[in-house]
């Protein structure tokens, strides 16, 4: 597709780290336990392969709320850590100097339609505006930092995850199916053993 | 307490001499009093007027008064939406997986059972590449390309009012741009083809590109290219090369500059038509390649139809994600894996064309180097298992013979990339079997030594 398969062999390395330092492997975790570890090694390795972004910080910011990720995150991403989970600068201004904007906008708008129309009939370019900012309220939920995105830069880093899950969906599966195939040749040949012992002794 | 609500709340039209009590205030001053119409009409001004009042007043107001007021306006809100715009809420993407199913079934039948969790076969292993690249290289971007500019000129008009004054100033940066990057723009775009093949090579697992150079030149070979877009083309040009860790740096502080202008610039209206032209075009241009993302959009036209394939496509990787986690993690035993030593200072040559001979001859030789002492009966396995992998990824090259590169080193850098992993766990695969031993004592430990202690 678009993505480089170094970025899919990025990911697939760090996620089996994570995978390794987790130690899903064990029987000692319960089953939620052990799909949250690998959910988290995949979201990780994923960070780390795509490098610094604003999803990608977002991302960080978000799985390091939770105190027990941390041990995990720090030994995924080992030094980029650090420079992930620093805030982008002005990150919390921008939005609201644009809230601001828009607020002071839409006051003199609403005086200067204040002493004219009425409001029962609604423009159709009005529709279309509140359909599109409707959905792009969704997307800034959707997207890991969105909130603090707006229009360009929004699209563009909903092309740059999008791209990035596909990725990582398609690493997993291929995990998966390789996982499946191998523990079918295991079952395969513990059949043939026990066969070949089997006709040994009589 | 209640004053300052007064004001704006008399500006709204509202009669607030009903004298009847409040359910929750029980007769205190004003509001004395909220009858059912009342709120009604409160609401519906509210909503109408739409910017009459700050956000946050709005909400004070409705918290302070009757819950219903707030669960009425949500409720009014939500119907008039649901009147006006059709079924077109956020309910829809709310949706389960039927919508999904719907959306990548356009790309491909296989594609779809596989959104709806058929998992299991095998044959739809095909990779996802080839419908993509096909679909990518024969769609004719001109014409998508042009329905969304014209779409955008009468949509955007509105939206750039409230956003031309915030954004506008953005343009005048990306006007910058071609000039200083418009000289390295002709070498580039040579080097680029030859360095492709090398890039993945090259670029270090932590600085991975995107491979969207494909795009963007293909898209300025089709369309001739234009300002906004020969912005984002030589910038993602100049990442593809291997500057590496640079290039984001340099993304972010541009953007950072735009931003911060944007507050100084919010006064300047006269040469704003053109800065709004650039950033209409950056924003179709993000918007086309998102619809060749998103499977099925080719046929959407309309921001609003788009958004919503898009969040519904994001949000069906989102839970596929979910999904083979708990598969993953259903997968009992999973191995464990000496990283280091199966991953380090190997290179996978993605040049090779050929299908399937290559592959296998490589993942003889990797076998050779580290895993001999596994003995003869590993290598069948590894050959048995590698032949049910790369058979279903495996495609003859004369198929794709018309595409391009790109996709030609993704097909078989995938049959590459399979075999590799094929030997990954053919080790564990093997370590699993001999020993008892609990897989905790392996971890944290990377040194090859562990192969050999746990033999």
């Amino acid at each position: 597709m678009q993505v480089p398969n170094s970025f899919k062999l990025a990911l697939l390395k760090q996620m089996l780290l994570g995978f390794q330092l987790s130690a899903v492997s064990s029987n000692s975790m319960s089953f939620h336990e052990r799909k949250n570890a690998i959910k988290l090694s995949a979201d990780a390795a994923m960070v780390f392969a795509r490098g610094s972004t604003r999803w990608t910080r977002g991302l960080v910011a978000s799985l390091s709320k939770n105190r027990n990720n941390e041990d995990l995150l720090r030994g995924i991403l080992g030094k980029k850590y650090e420079r992930l989970s620093l805030p982008c600068c002005n990150s919390w201004k921008i939005p609201r100097s644009r809230k601001i904007l828009k607020r002071c906008l839409g006051l003199c708008s609403r005086r200067k339609k204040a002493t004219g129309t009425q409001h029962d009939v609604k423009s159709s370019s009005t529709l279309a505006r509140r359909l599109v900012k409707k959905r792009i309220q969704v997307l800034k939920k959707l997207l890991p930092g969105g909130e603090s995105m707006e229009g360009f830069s929004l699209l563009d880093q909903t092309l740059d995850y999008a791209v990035s899950l596909k990725a990582q969906v398609d690493v997993m599966r291929r995990l998966l199916k390789i996982s499946k195939a191998s523990n079918l040749n295991l079952h395969l040949k513990e059949e043939e053993e026990e066969e070949e012992e089997h006709a040994q002794r009589h | 307490m209640w004053m300052p609500f007064v004001a704006p709340l008399a500006a709204s039209g509202l009669d607030l001499r009903d004298t009847t009590t409040c359910r929750s205030c029980q007769g205190g001053p004003l509001p004395p009093s909220w009858p059912w119409r009342v709120e009604q009409r409160l609401s519906r001004s509210v909503l109408r007027t739409g910017n009459n009042w700050p956000p946050p007043i709005i909400r004070i107001v409705a918290s302070l008064f009757t819950p219903s007021l707030r669960v009425l306006s949500l409720r009014e809100q939500s119907q008039s939406d649901a009147k006006e715009f059709g079924d077109a809420g956020p309910l829809k993407t709310l949706k389960g997986s039927c919508s999904a199913c719907e959306l990548l079934s356009d790309l491909s039948a296989l594609e779809g059972q596989r959104a709806c969790a058929e998992w299991q076969q095998p044959g739809q292993e095909q990779s996802d590449y080839h419908p993509y690249d096909a679909d990518y290289c024969m769609q004719s971007l001109c014409p998508v390309e042009t329905a969304f500019r014209a779409l955008h000129g009468c949509n955007g008009g509105g939206e750039n009012e409230n956003h031309g004054n915030v954004h506008g100033s953005n343009d005048c940066f990306s006007n910058a741009w071609p000039d200083i990057v418009s000289s390295m723009h002709c070498p580039v775009v040579g080097a680029a083809a030859s360095v492709e093949e090398t890039s993945v090579n090259a670029s270090s697992s932590s600085s991975s590109r995107k491979r969207k150079s494909e795009n963007n030149r293909r898209s300025k070979e089709n369309s001739g290219g234009s300002d906004g877009k020969d912005d984002s083309n030589c910038k993602r040009i100049k990442e593809e090369t291997g500057v590496g860790a640079a290039t984001p740096e340099a993304k972010r502080p541009n953007k950072r500059k735009e931003e911060s202008a944007d507050a100084s610039k919010e006064n300047d209206k006269a040469p704003k038509s053109d800065y709004i032209h650039v950033r209409r075009e950056r924003i179709s241009q993000r918007m086309k390649y998102l619809q060749d993302l998103v499977p099925g959009c080719s046929k959407i036209t309309g921001k609003a139809g788009m958004l919503d394939e898009i969040i519904n496509y994001v949000q069906s990787l989102q839970r596929q994600v979910e999904f083979l986690s708990m598969k993953l993690a259903a997968v009992n035993p999973m191995m464990d894996i000496n990283i280091d030593s199966l991953f380090g200072g190997r290179e996978i040559n993605p040049t090779c064309k050929s299908a399937s001979i290559p592959m296998i001859g490589m993942s003889s030789e990797l076998l050779d180097q580290s895993y001999l002492q596994f003995g003869s009966l590993q290598h069948d396995m590894f050959m048995g298992s590698s032949d049910l992998l790369l058979r279903p990824n495996v495609n003859p090259a004369a198929a794709v013979s018309d595409t391009s590169l790109g996709s030609c080193l993704n097909v078989n850098g995938s049959s590459v990339w399979n075999t590799n992993l094929q030997n990954v766990y053919g080790v564990e695969f093997q370590l699993g079997r001999g020993t008892a031993l609990p897989f905790q004592s392996l971890q944290g430990n990377l040194l090859p030594n562990n192969l050999k202690m746990e033999m």
